[in-house]
């Protein structure tokens, strides 16, 4: 047994090598659903490609804009569905080159891709004029955006929620917006 | 000027050297921390580097390659982690190596031993890619370079996945995510949906980063749990005797040739070469049993076959445009957008580009070795940044980084979706790689097609089709087909593995073997 580093403030004490509580199960479960969505998908592929218009007709033994998709689609469909049937018929593949989702995990996830969009949403603003000034979004919110990721993911000390998102938004802002002449 | 004089005078330039010490940071950053893939990085830098010039460009890119095969070694050795997967095999016996108090010796052998193996890769790059360029261009036209495409793809399904039907499956959605945009032979939009946004088709960039960077985000957000090794700190000594140099060189010359062959092949990279390199120098050595117990062969085997890769990869990228790696894959993509188009006439045309590129991965690797000889105990320091920071600042900067290839959001929300696919196909087991190579191929593969379509009913059946396509074809079928009939016949718990795994049954074997002594010695040694 051995201390571990901490990543989130916390000490952790675990066993050396736990392989069998970090790996993925095989799932049966996963698989059917899996090979269910990927054969959806390229049947609304397939159906959306045979709908495409063309404007005219190519020569003989030419492919037009229809041929190649279409190609694709009936052998995805094919695929899907082979892939399908073995879900069911054959034991789930290991998955031992994965790792088990960890408690606190899913949150972690969604939360971030929350606060991204939230975060997106509030960029494509830009600007607003406040107190007959133009202020610029990107460096007011950015460091709010990352101060809620660093708590999402754990950090408690206040010196890292203030010093690492201003330091990494001024350095943004300076690469970017000065030097690259990103507009942000 | 001639070509070599035209590439030499491209390196001189002061966006160049500060390119390459960019390259250096970025890429020895993402190396030491585990997760961090070269790839993820490369991606990640492509963004930046769209406004530069391409040798500019490249400076960065490259660099990250190289560094990134340096740093990834360090996690390997103090932690047991491998930095990347290029240095899955560098654990086998760097670790116990760390643990027996060489640490620092470990560091110094695989520094060196990886830079010997890109220097030996780059005299095959600097010798083979303009001849291999130069027959490319002369005996491929469109049927062999559709086979060839096909060629690509298939070999990247049939490594990376361990599921045939899901790689072809991946492949398959790649491709299909081509097709959207405008068709060029006819001007007719393909499921672009009215949308301004998709008339040239997803931007690469974006999907890469979505799939390589947030998607590895994303997994490690679900799976992280406390890491469960200390950092070795104690280092001893760094040089080796006399003696373990002499011990040394058997093992460089055969994994060496290893890593050389291994690179040429598409899409296979430095994790395959490492593990056959590391078995086949076991096979010859003296001292067979030493190997997984902290063998300096063993080091030295794994670390230069891995690094022995890099310039069979780059051969085959540049001279047939088919990705050696998933690092070179992504290498295309940028390049592509500087306005060169890796393939048979990129060195016909502009062979001083032959001469830049290993100008910048001799450089490189030269800073790579400097810096890895010096930096070893602030390396250490590195591996206990904690987590917060290191995902906070990888999606703020994919985030900027894919705003700033088009300014506009409409990309950053691509890269986002293309995360969330990329994490949730993680999961269920289907592979990135034939993905982007079937987004990157995929309109190449349409076009040569269709010219092979078109000139078949004026001519014999092989006429137009050679026998060198009909053999790329035939080679396509059998990398998918034989690891069915491998696994087939194989027994049932060896089922679900991929080609490299199947090919390495021997290899896998003694590697368990080596891994359960290692943990063995793990449970019974007092940590350092």
């Amino acid at each position: 047994m051995t201390e571990t580093r901490s990543e989130t403030g916390d000490e952790a004490v675990v066993s050396d090598t736990a392989d069998a509580d970090i790996v993925a199960q095989p799932s049966r479960r996963l698989e059917i659903v899996a090979a269910a969505v990927a054969l959806v998908f390229m049947a609304v592929y397939l159906v959306l490609v045979l709908q495409i218009d063309l404007r005219r007709e190519t020569g003989a033994g030419q492919i037009d804009a229809r041929s190649w998709p279409t190609m694709l689609g009936v052998l995805g469909v094919v695929i899907a569905a082979w892939r399908l049937v073995y879900a069911f018929v054959r034991p789930p593949a290991d998955r031992d080159d994965l790792e088990r989702l960890q408690k606190g995990g899913m949150r972690r996830l969604i939360s971030t891709i929350v606060l991204t969009v939230v975060y997106l949403a509030l960029w494509q603003v830009r600007s607003i004029v406040a107190f007959g000034y133009n202020i610029e979004l990107f460096v007011f919110i950015t460091p709010f955006f990352l101060f809620a990721l660093l708590y999402v993911y754990g950090a408690r000390s206040w010196k890292t929620f203030v010093l690492f998102p201003v330091i990494t938004t001024a350095f943004i802002y300076v690469l970017f917006g000065m030097l690259l002449r990103i507009p942000l | 000027m001639n070509a070599f004089a035209d590439g030499i005078a491209s390196l001189l330039d002061l966006q160049v050297l500060l390119g390459l010490l960019l390259g250096l940071a970025l890429g020895f950053l993402v190396g030491a921390f585990p997760g961090i893939t070269a790839t993820m990085a490369v991606a990640l830098a492509a963004g930046f580097t769209l406004t530069l010039e391409p040798v500019q460009g490249l400076a960065v890119l490259l660099t990250i390659y190289v560094a990134a095969n340096f740093g990834d070694r360090v996690p390997s050795i103090l932690v047991n982690t491998p930095g990347t997967p290029a240095s899955i095999a560098t654990t086998l016996d760097g670790y116990p190596m760390a643990k027996q108090g060489k640490a620092g010796l470990a560091l110094t052998v695989s520094a060196i031993v990886s830079a010997i193996g890109i220097l030996a890769s780059l005299v095959i790059f600097a010798a083979f890619a303009i001849p291999i360029a130069t027959i490319a261009r002369d005996y491929f036209k469109s049927p062999e370079l559709f086979a060839l495409v096909i060629f690509g793809l298939t070999i990247m399904i049939s490594i990376s996945s361990k599921s045939i039907l899901k790689g072809v499956l991946a492949g398959v959605f790649g491709l299909a995510l081509g097709t959207v945009g405008v068709f060029p032979a006819t001007g007719d939009q393909r499921l672009t949906f009215g949308s301004l946004d998709l008339w040239d088709g997803f931007n690469f960039i974006a999907v890469i980063i979505g799939l390589f960077g947030i998607a590895e985000l994303f997994d490690q957000l679900l799976t992280h749990h406390a890491s469960k090794i200390k950092p070795i700190s104690s280092l001893g000594r760094y040089w080796p005797t006399r003696a373990e140099v002499k011990r040394m060189g058997r093992p460089l010359g055969v994994s060496g040739l290893v890593g050389l062959i291994v690179g040429l092949i598409p899409a296979a990279g430095g994790d395959i070469a490492g593990l056959i390199g590391w078995d086949r120098a076991k096979r010859i050595s003296k001292h067979p049993e030493e190997f997984g117990k902290g063998s300096i062969e063993g080091i030295t085997a794994s670390d230069t076959a891995s690094s022995a890769t890099l310039g069979g990869s780059l051969t085959t990228t540049m001279a047939l445009g088919v990705p050696g790696d998933s690092v070179m894959a992504v290498m295309i993509g940028s390049m592509i957008i500087w306005g060169i188009t890796p393939g048979p006439d990129l060195f016909t045309s502009r062979p001083d580009l032959v001469v830049s590129i290993t100008g910048i991965m001799l450089v490189a690797t030269i800073l790579s070795l400097g810096l890895s000889l010096v930096r070893m105990k602030g390396m250490v320091k590195l591996l206990d940044v904690p987590q917060h920071y290191i995902w906070s600042a990888i999606l703020i900067f994919c985030i900027i980084g894919t705003y700033a290839t088009t300014n506009s959001f409409y990309t950053v929300g691509t890269m986002l979706v293309f995360g969330v696919i990329g994490v949730i196909m993680k999961r269920t087991g289907f592979p990135a790689g034939p993905v982007v190579l079937g987004l990157l191929l995929g309109p190449l593969a349409e076009e040569n097609l269709s010219r092979t379509l078109s000139i078949l009913p004026t001519k014999p059946f092989l006429e137009v089709v050679s026998p060198i396509a009909i053999a790329l074809l035939a080679l396509s079928a059998l990398s998918l087909l034989l690891p069915i009939i491998r696994r087939a016949r194989g027994p049932k718990g060896e089922r679900g593995k991929t080609l490299a795994q199947s090919i390495l049954d021997a290899e896998v074997t003694d590697i368990d073997a080596a891994k359960n002594d290692t943990r063995a010695s793990a449970s019974t040694t007092p940590e350092k």
